[in-house]
């Protein structure tokens, strides 16, 4: 079982979504500053289609790596969420 | 040994009693009498599969986890349909890489209207400037539900957090002296109870009592019947980094002596802590 890190900007990732429904959903924000707002969306762990690397060929960045040396590569940091407004 | 268990995830579920507990701290006392809830021990690999389906088992380190079987026999299963959000078979039990990889319920959680619940944790989390939810009782903040986060990342950092939430108020109280603020590696016990004039919010790690508090809800609203998101807000934020070894939940009051018991088994599962 090998792990991907799966990279696009947020440009495309809508339509890396689509691509990649059942596989990835993209839900991980980044940017080179680690702050909002985020430049590039991000998924990792183990692919059940390996197929969908192939659909994703041309809107992704794919890493054959963890996602924290998938980042360092990358330049990207986690946008880490804050609680939303009324939530203490 | 480890023997796989294939049945399809609809049938009814027996409890496995397929290794030993232990010190006599059967974990399924929790769960006498039909308390509802549920019971993970993500160490027995049995319970572990790679589809949702529950028909390739989950074995081996490395291995995604799909479906991760409730033992408390109320059918709780955990799941995850998106392949890259599955946790990974590790050797202290499943390991959430912070990024994505979460579980929700199958289906609502019938907490049987009760207005007291009690949430086991045992596992190993990395800290992250981000909150880190164990367990989430809705999508989000609804009325009648509970969190418990293991990273709350306001000053002093990586504090345990629980949070009570009524029709009228929501309040997540978390110990502000560092004493109370619990290793990296350690198994967590909340005890939350709704009942105007009555509330309850108790933080017990490894097997002591370290914080009380008292919400003020405004009213008495018994616990709802929702989802549980396992390692994250509704499968989009807040995502657990680390391993977890035992996850419980049991919508009951429970005695110290159970807590106790409870926190002892896991305790023993995760071959001492403490």
């Amino acid at each position: 079982m090998e792990i991907v890190t799966l990279i696009v900007s947020a440009a495309n990732a809508e339509q890396a979504r689509e691509i990649a429904i059942g596989e990835a959903d993209f839900v991980c924000a980044l940017s080179e500053s680690g702050k909002l707002p985020a430049t590039h969306y991000m998924s990792s762990g183990v692919l059940s289609n390996a197929s969908v690397i192939d659909a994703l060929d041309n809107i992704a960045d794919i890493y054959w790596l963890a996602a924290g040396d998938a980042l360092i590569e990358a330049g990207l940091q986690v946008v880490r969420d804050e609680l939303p407004e009324g939530e203490t | 040994m480890l023997t796989p268990i294939m049945r399809p995830i609809l049938q009814p579920v027996l409890v496995p009693v397929d290794y030993e507990y232990g010190d006599g701290d059967d974990p399924m006392r929790l769960f006498a009498g039909g308390k509802k809830g549920y019971l993970f021990d993500f160490l027995d690999r049995s319970t572990l599969f790679q589809d949702t389906a529950g028909t390739i088992p989950a074995l081996a380190i490395g291995d995604p986890v799909a479906l991760a079987l409730d033992k408390s026999g109320n059918g709780n299963h955990l799941v995850l349909t998106t392949a890259t959000k599955r946790p990974l078979v590790s050797v202290d039990g499943l390991a959430f890489d912070g990024i994505d990889d979460c579980f929700v319920t199958i289906g609502a959680v019938d907490t049987g209207g009760s207005e007291s619940v009690a949430v086991f944790y045992g596992g190993e989390y990395e800290a992250s400037a981000s909150y880190e939810i164990i367990v989430e009782a809705s999508p989000a903040a609804y009325a009648g539900t509970f969190y418990l986060v293991r990273s709350f990342p306001s000053t002093p950092p990586n504090r345990v957090a629980r949070r009570v939430t009524g029709p009228v108020s929501s309040t997540i109280s978390s110990p502000a002296d560092t004493a109370d603020t619990p290793p990296t590696k350690s198994v967590l016990a909340f005890l939350g109870r709704v009942t105007q004039g009555n509330t309850r919010s108790d933080l017990y790690f490894n097997g002591a009592l370290r914080e009380t508090a008292t919400p003020d809800l405004g009213v008495t609203y018994p616990f709802a019947n929702y989802p549980h998101y396992v390692g994250c807000r509704n499968q989009t934020t807040f995502f657990y980094k680390g391993t977890m070894t035992s996850l419980a939940c049991v919508f009951k009051e429970c005695t110290d002596t159970e807590v106790k018991a409870m926190s002892r088994y896991i305790n023993n599962r995760m071959g001492g802590v403490y």
